[in-house]
């Protein structure tokens, strides 16, 4: 038995000390986790920026609050939540879809939907125009809308002619 | 004789073009409205916007509650290191002007945490909130940090700062400030 105690000792400490030191750890978000948030908000000093990419300094300060608030347990959700409750809905990379957001997804569709609307209705006129034109022959004189009384006319005085 | 048909195609496209116009003409007004210039420097003279604004203490001002205070707002941010040139300047300032003008630091897109150890750092004791989704920054124009609203007693800007005050310009505004609070 006492060939064991010891190896089963080591083990126990093993245990209990990974035990206690896990959850320290565990806490701590990845890297990866804190940029995964920080790519969907905007930074707010710069143009077209995402706090990801960003180096000033208020950027530094946003990815560590998304470090704290991920450290408390905030899912990826209650997180954006958090930074569009304190700075706004600006902080977005993204618009929300939906209220005023839906607009900017929305708008470029219906464009989109209008224009080709437009020209299938431009490009089915001209069809219907081409269709409708007789074509002109030497055998058949083209209906061109010219008054006959004018016609008759101008073949009289290329009689006398 | 042929009788002529009413012209429908034409009318067809001087509806088309109305709409046209009108369409571009909106963009137009949308865009120019959009474009319009809007800065801080505008309110110079006019009445201050309406504020409500909850400190890192947990008061709440508003300005119709200060009627009647003299006001100095400042516009500031822990990650601005032009701000950190005036800190002391208005900490001491405030002290000077204690019961005469009232100072009110608005933390601009700042974390609470980074806005308490610059308030601690440069020990900065009057009262100081987080500009929740930059409502105030936006009802004063402000383009960046620090900038500086004087308000009178009776609620007018007199002076909009942009970038950091020299002492002198500071006490000088101040004087004026104090004089309105009666």
């Amino acid at each position: 038995m006492k060939k064991y105690a010891i190896p089963f000792l080591f083990l126990v400490t093993v245990i209990v000390f990974v035990a206690a030191v896990a959850p320290v750890f565990a806490q701590e978000p990845s890297m990866d986790a804190v940029n995964h948030v920080a790519r969907k908000l905007n930074c707010p000093t710069c143009q077209s920026l995402n706090l990801e990419d960003c180096r000033t300094q208020t950027c530094d300060q946003w990815r560590d609050q998304i470090k704290d608030l991920l450290a408390e347990g905030y899912t990826e959700q209650e997180v954006l939540d958090w930074f569009i409750a304190r700075f706004g809905v600006e902080v977005l990379q993204e618009p929300p879809r939906q209220g005023h957001g839906l607009f900017a997804w929305l708008l470029p569709a219906v464009g989109l939907l209008i224009g080709v609307g437009w020209l299938a209705f431009t490009l089915r006129r001209w069809s219907v125009a081409n269709a409708e034109t007789v074509p002109v022959t030497a055998d058949t004189p083209a209906d061109i809308g010219v008054d006959e009384e004018y016609l008759r006319k101008i073949e009289e005085d290329l009689k006398e002619f | 004789m042929t009788e002529t048909t009413p012209p429908k195609k034409s009318t067809a496209k001087i509806i088309g073009l109305t709409l046209g116009i009108v369409a571009l003409l909106v963009l137009f007004f949308v865009f120019a409205f959009g474009l319009q210039k809007r800065e801080s420097t505008q309110l110079q003279g006019a009445p201050a916007p309406d504020f409500s604004i909850t400190s890192f203490d947990g008061e709440t001002y508003t300005l119709e509650s200060l009627r009647g205070t003299p006001i100095l707002i400042n516009f500031w941010a822990s990650w601005c290191v032009e701000c950190y040139k005036e800190a002391a300047l208005l900490e001491q300032a405030s002290q000077d002007f204690k019961g005469k003008v009232l100072f009110l630091g608005i933390d601009y897109l700042d974390t609470e945490k980074d806005a308490m150890e610059y308030m601690e750092k440069y020990g900065v004791t009057y009262p100081s909130g987080p500009d929740i989704e930059s409502r105030m920054a936006k009802a004063y124009r402000i383009t960046g940090v620090p900038e500086t609203f004087f308000v009178t007693a009776d609620g007018q800007i007199i002076h909009v700062q942009i970038g950091p005050i020299e002492r002198p310009q500071l006490y000088q505004l101040l004087e004026k400030l104090a004089a309105t609070g009666g």
